[in-house]
């Protein structure tokens, strides 16, 4: 099960990498007095709201059974 | 790269001033809206539907279905924040002279249109269905003049109908500027051309000029110059 954790974190990188590009090409096309900033703060909250929850799953949960517990397995 | 492509509404762009800054109305965003609100909320519907009728949440599998709940959100909420990029970045403008067109059509695909208003022939501002009427916004198409015939079409912008006669209206003025200006080059135009044509031909007429009229009065006095030397100019010693 610990793998599935890994993948997880391995997309979250993956994840921020993106949205850091994402902002900076966006930043540089904005105009002045727009609703950008605003906005990429409400993204950026919402984001956060959604790790920190994801987070505290996974810090109650066990992580120890493996894969094969899945399929019905040991 | 500079931090802002275009100045703030009110301002100008190329020496011109901006009359129409306008986004795509909000009412034309609804769908997207109502559609993220429903892909949000359905986990939040599915995942208690589920724990009850099955014990799906007391085995392995709970751990997978969060980490796939936490990525679900997280790409939902990244695709709700590009559909509103694409709809936010949808930019018209209107200076004094052109029509400027900005379509973001997600993250990395950008288009910028530019019109001269001076090339528009006619325009039409459209409002078809029931959230269009009730909120006022719709399309505004402007064609051009001749054989390579352009239409720009500007969608959900509100009051495309204002927005239309506006721009036709700014078409007759620079129409209007246009022909007094090309007058009165044409008034100036004629009279520079007269006394060109009597300068030039004043300047026939005058006997041609040599570079050293010192030189040749002296050749002509005592015939000892050399043409080749006259020729080359400068000092000529005696």
């Amino acid at each position: 099960m610990i793998f599935i954790l890994l993948a997880y974190f391995l997309f979250l990188i993956v994840f921020f990498a993106y949205n850091a590009y994402m902002i900076f090409r966006l930043w540089q096309a904005r105009m002045k007095g727009d609703a950008t900033p605003k906005a990429f703060r409400m993204y950026a909250i919402v984001i956060g709201i959604i790790i920190l929850i994801t987070l505290l799953f996974i810090l109650t949960s066990d992580w120890s059974q493996s894969l094969s517990a899945l399929f019905g397995g040991g | 790269m500079a931090e802002y492509h275009f100045p703030v509404p009110g301002h100008e762009i190329e020496g011109e001033k901006i009359i129409i800054f306008t986004h795509k109305h909000w009412a034309a965003f609804l769908g997207p809206i109502i559609l993220g609100f429903f892909l949000l909320l359905m986990p939040i519907i599915a995942l208690p539907i589920l724990a009850v009728n099955s014990d799906v949440f007391s085995t392995a599998w709970r751990n997978v279905i969060i980490l796939s709940t936490s990525i679900y959100y997280l790409l939902i909420v990244n695709i709700a924040l590009i559909e509103w990029i694409s709809f936010y970045y949808d930019i018209v403008i209107v200076t004094e002279r052109k029509i400027i067109d900005i379509f973001q059509n997600g993250i990395f695909d950008r288009s910028i249109s530019v019109l001269p208003i001076l090339r528009i022939q006619n325009t039409t501002g459209e409002i078809k269905g029931f959230l269009p009427t009730l909120f006022s916004y719709g399309d505004v198409r402007a064609e051009t003049a001749g054989e390579d015939s352009q239409t720009i079409s500007l969608s959900s912008i509100p009051n495309p109908v204002e927005v239309a006669s506006k721009i036709m209206e700014l078409q007759k003025k620079l129409i209007a500027e246009e022909q007094r200006e090309k007058e009165s080059l044409e008034g100036e135009g004629v009279l520079k051309s007269k006394m060109a044509t009597v300068s030039q031909v004043q300047e026939k007429l005058k006997p041609p000029q040599s570079s050293a009229p010192a030189e040749e009065k002296e050749e002509s006095e005592e015939g000892k110059i050399d043409k080749e030397q006259l020729e080359k100019g400068g000092e000529i010693k005696l």
